[in-house]
């Protein structure tokens, strides 16, 4: 599995389902990356990036519990496999390794968000 | 959640269930209305809807609606499964074998009618294009425009084709073909022969094979001859016949015929077919019209490759205009109309079907209206004959609930009872087309007549044919089984097991069908008695004189002819059962007179004095020529009360007065008597003013005798003595004056047939359709039916219960047709100047046909259904 398989979108995606375990599902997912983004973020686009995690096996699901706000339908759970750590890791250590290397004064400054 | 209308928007629920896999239904749908809730709270109702849309457009990607792959994998064409459904398929067929024949029966015939208009079609379609030179070939077509008439014709002159193809670059060959009677002797036997004079360049532009003889120049000696292998035969008994001699007349004498080749049968769907060539040369001799107007033969044209048609046209046309155009002034000026000839050409291969009919050598054209029109008729019936199949299949479907259940619950799936339910049908539709191809093979003669055509299994078939067999097969087991087979496995089997299985009164569609089968056979039952009681009124019509017992003989059109009728009259006059005998011109003669200062287009004919008595024409006025006033024979006129009409006269009032011919020079004529109108040629043809006349120089063609009909056999004889002593060399023919007429109606009488026969094949059709319904009604109601008898109702209350519904949509199916039969017969009958009304009776006739025949198939099942055991149809649950 190459790093470069990982989308932006996906990343972040995969990031989400790491904060919100054990509890991530498309709903909170999406809810969560707006909050964080601040754009709009359709539960479909989530679940489209699930799948793809889930196919590179990045992620693995279960099926969890109903409830009322879901008409009584069950809510497909995921968690980050060992794997999906993996290439979590590598990415971290890609960008800590650059953000380390970056000199004192080479970017722009901006007000922190 | 229970908040009423802040539920998401049932649309997009309703598209996402439908396209989304079932396996991610759930899910996807869930995290949907979750998401929605927590819309409402933040956003309210009316944008957290709005926002519901785009969520459910997010999903729409081929990741959603992929379905998983079954991991129970169904391959029906190669298991063992298959031969269990065609065991069950023959079990199924045997069980109720007069179900099956009905069902096989209907599906036959619907093919049968199919496979004979393929065959039809199939030789309309390859006539004429078996030669290689085809897309090249061309006739020259003549379109005669006076004043606003026009008028096609494929007759050109004699020079034309020389001439153009001299002068005209783009054209390569030209044949000449001109079709001739003559008489051929075989021994001390004559037979009339109908060969085609043709140029030498017959065979080098025609694909017909010469099996004997050197292509290039078998037709260059004035005095050769061609002969088929059949002809060979006829007169020779072999085909090794080059370099003998026979002798042939065409006009006077004998002459002695080389043959110089032998040629292979020419096939049917051709348009040139003849057993018999001449050379052109000898046409000539007999024939030799050298003027540029008018004209007798058919020319052909061979251009050459690429060459471009309208150029072609444009410079023939201004060939032609050279050479006629002063001619052509002149007679307009002279006879005060417009007259312009334009050149065109014709493919070759659209001669068959071209509108302006046969000319002079083409064989049999033909209408493409007969074959749209049988096409028609033939799709129409395969369609209905397949629905019919279903309604049938459908009505038996619930004896097969038990089957199916069982079948599903020991695990069958879904696509496999499909794969059951269209073998099936396509076991059925083999067998219903094994029994087309049989009784095809017994109509095709039949057809034949109909069609006016010489279908044969052995000329037409080839992969093409049997392709489309094949594929109409394929048509017909699908279009057959489809349906049936998607109903019957979505059976229940909880329900069908329990016996609780209703089928669904979906009936609206099957009724209507019926309805309009049923109204299609009462509007062709209308439209066959129509046609026969025109045909038979055109029969029958009082022609202005007795028909009956009058006999024609042909005579040489000649000037050696002029004392043929007294000669007969000398002899026959006094014999026993001869009444009259006379001599009339033969054929039809077109001629413009003037009549009071009026032009008028009238028929002349030559007579001479006992034509009117012989055949019984009356006399309005004036009286008869006479051989007691000489100078009738050039002088004098009688003519018709049509034309009386046409010049403003009185019966009276006309004797004594002048005819001119547009010619100055010639004699004035004075009408000296006046005949009642009537019919010389066919009802079909509005009475034209005619004049009868005695000129001389007008020659005879035609010999009528009145008989009585006492020994017609004997007369006959005589008849045929005479004649020999008379005409020793020339054929003998007669017809009947009543056979004539009759055959003139020719294609109204085929018209009969075929629409009787369709009509015949229709209401058989259409009652194997209602007895589907019937059925399937009857399957229904066996319960409510047996409670009745239980309760004492009787058998004719259920018979009037089961058949009232059908007899009154028979009844509706003759209301809807009878406007439509109203409308499309009268427009048929416009097109004939002496026609009848239609009767009431006729419209009865087809309505109590088609309701009693409705009535006696659906009161036969009511009472089947009556008899039954009422204990056996209540006693299952």
């Amino acid at each position: 599995m190459r790093r470069s398989d990982l989308g932006e979108f996906e990343e972040i995606v995969l990031l989400a389902v790491a904060v919100l375990t054990p509890e991530a599902y498309s709903v909170v997912i999406a809810e969560e990356l707006e909050q964080q983004t601040g754009k709009t973020v359709t539960t479909g686009a989530v679940h489209a990036a699930l799948q793809r995690l889930e196919n590179k096996g990045l992620v693995t699901s279960r099926m969890g519990e109903a409830t009322p706000e879901r008409g009584g339908r069950r809510k497909r759970i995921f968690t980050v496999t060992v794997a999906g750590s993996h290439v979590l890791h590598e990415v971290r250590n890609v960008r800590d390794s650059l953000w380390d290397r970056i000199a004192p004064r080479a970017l722009p400054k901006v007000k922190p968000a | 959640m229970s908040t009423g209308k802040s539920q998401p928007p049932r649309w997009a629920d309703k598209l996402l269930e439908y396209l989304c896999a079932p396996h991610l239904r759930e899910q996807v749908i869930g995290d949907l209305h979750e998401r929605y809730y927590l819309y409402v709270q933040r956003l309210g109702v009316t944008r957290a809807r709005k926002q519901y849309w785009k969520e459910v457009l997010a999903y729409m990607r081929p990741g959603i609606f992929k379905r998983p792959s079954s991991p129970f994998t169904t391959n029906p064409v190669f298991t063992d499964m298959l031969s269990n459904y065609f065991k069950i398929a023959f079990r199924n067929l045997t069980r109720d074998r007069f179900y099956s024949f009905i069902k096989v029966m209907g599906l036959s015939i619907g093919l049968t009618v199919c496979l004979l208009i393929l065959l039809y079609t199939k030789d309309e379609m390859t006539y004429d294009k078996f030669h290689d030179n085809g897309p090249r070939l061309y006739r020259i077509v003549q379109n005669f425009k006076i004043d606003d008439s026009e008028q096609l014709t494929g007759i050109t002159n004699a020079i034309m084709g020389e001439t153009f193809a001299r002068d005209i670059p783009g054209i390569d060959n030209y044949v000449r073909v001109s079709g001739r009677t003559v008489t051929a002797k075989k021994d001390n036997y004559v037979f009339t022969e109908v060969p085609l004079c043709v140029d030498n360049s017959f065979f080098q532009i025609f694909s017909f094979d010469l099996l004997a003889g050197n292509p290039q120049k078998v037709l260059t000696e004035m005095y050769s001859v061609v002969l088929s292998e059949t002809m060979a035969e006829k007169y020779f008994g072999t085909t090794d016949v080059i370099g003998k001699t026979m002798l042939i007349k065409a006009a006077d004498d004998f002459e002695t015929f080389q043959v110089t080749g032998v040629m292979r049968d020419m096939p049917q769907n051709s348009s040139i077919r003849t057993g018999m060539l001449l050379t052109m040369q000898y046409n000539e001799k007999y024939n030799n019209n050298l003027y540029w107007v008018g004209g007798s033969l058919n020319t052909f044209l061979l251009l050459s490759p690429g060459a471009d048609m309208t150029t072609i046209e444009s410079r023939m046309q201004q060939v032609f205009d050279s050479h006629t155009r002063e001619g052509l002034e002149k007679e307009s000026e002279q006879k005060n109309m417009a007259i312009r000839i334009t050149l065109h050409l014709q493919p070759f291969t659209d001669i068959h079907l071209s509108s302006f009919g046969p000319d002079n050598a083409i064989a049999d054209g033909s209408s493409p209206v007969y074959s749209y029109v049988l096409s028609g008729i033939a799709a129409f019936l395969l369609i209905t004959a397949c629905i019919n199949f279903i309604n049938l299949t459908v009505a038996q479907s619930l004896r097969r609930g038990k089957e199916i259940g069982v079948r599903k619950v020991v695990g069958s799936s879904r696509k496999q009872l499909i794969a059951q339910f269209l073998s099936e049908s396509f076991i059925i539709s083999l067998i219903a087309f094994i029994g087309a191809m049989i009784l095809t093979q017994l109509a095709l003669p039949f057809f034949n007549t109909l069609a006016n055509k010489k279908l044969d299994l052995s000329y037409l078939s080839d992969a093409y044919l049997y392709a489309g067999f094949v594929a109409l097969l394929a048509v017909t087991s699908f279009l057959s089984g489809f349906y049936p087979s998607m109903v019957l496995s979505a059976f229940q089997p909880a329900t069908v097991l329990y016996n609780r299985h209703r089928m669904m009164s979906r009936n609206l569609l099957t009724k209507c069908l019926v309805v309009f089968q049923f109204a299609l056979a009462i509007f062709l039952i209308i439209g066959t008695l129509v046609i026969n009681s025109q045909v038979n009124f055109m029969l029958n019509a009082d022609l202005g004189y007795d028909s009956k017992g009058l006999v024609r003989l042909n005579i040489p059109i000649s000037k050696a002819s002029d004392p043929l009728p007294d000669f007969f009259r000398n002899e026959l006059l006094g014999r026993p059962d001869i009444e009259n005998v006379a001599g009339k011109n033969g054929g039809i003669i077109i001629t413009a007179i003037e009549v009071g200062g009026k032009m008028i287009v009238v028929e002349k004919s030559r007579i001479d004095e006992n034509i009117i008595p012989t055949f019984g024409l009356t006399l309005v006025a004036g009286r008869n020529f006479s051989a007691d006033h000489p100078s009738d024979s050039t002088s004098s006129v009688i003519v018709n009360e049509t034309l009386l009409k046409e010049a403003g006269w009185t019966a009276t009032d006309a004797i004594g007065r002048q005819v001119h011919y547009p010619d100055e020079k010639r004699t004035p004529l004075t009408i000296v008597g006046v005949v009642k109108d009537h019919h010389m040629v066919s009802l079909k043809q509005k009475i034209m003013p005619s004049i009868f006349v005695m000129e001389p120089w007008f020659n005879y063609g035609n010999i009528w005798v009145r008989m009585s009909p006492n020994d017609v056999p004997k007369t006959l004889q005589l008849l045929e003595t005479t004649f020999k002593k008379a005409l020793p060399f020339y054929p003998y023919s007669y017809e009947f004056m009543d056979n004539i007429n009759a055959q003139s109606y020719e294609s109204e009488a085929r018209w009969r047939k075929i629409i009787g026969l369709a009509s015949v094949v229709f209401i058989l059709v259409s009652c194997i359709g209602l007895l589907g319904l019937v059925m399937l009604s009857i399957e229904h109601r066996t319960k409510e039916i047996g409670i009745r008898r239980v309760f004492g109702a009787a058998m004719t209350a259920i018979v009037v219960l089961i058949t009232r519904q059908f007899v009154v949509l028979v009844a509706l199916a003759f209301v809807l047709a009878l406007p439509a039969a109203h409308y499309v017969t009268n427009m048929w009958l416009q097109e004939f100047p002496y026609r009848i009304t239609p009767q009431w009776w006729i419209y009865a006739t087809a309505g109590v046909v088609a309701i009693a025949v409705a009535w006696m198939i659906t009161s036969a099942q009511a009472v089947r259904a009556g008899m039954q055991n009422p204990v056996k149809s209540l006693r299952s649950e």
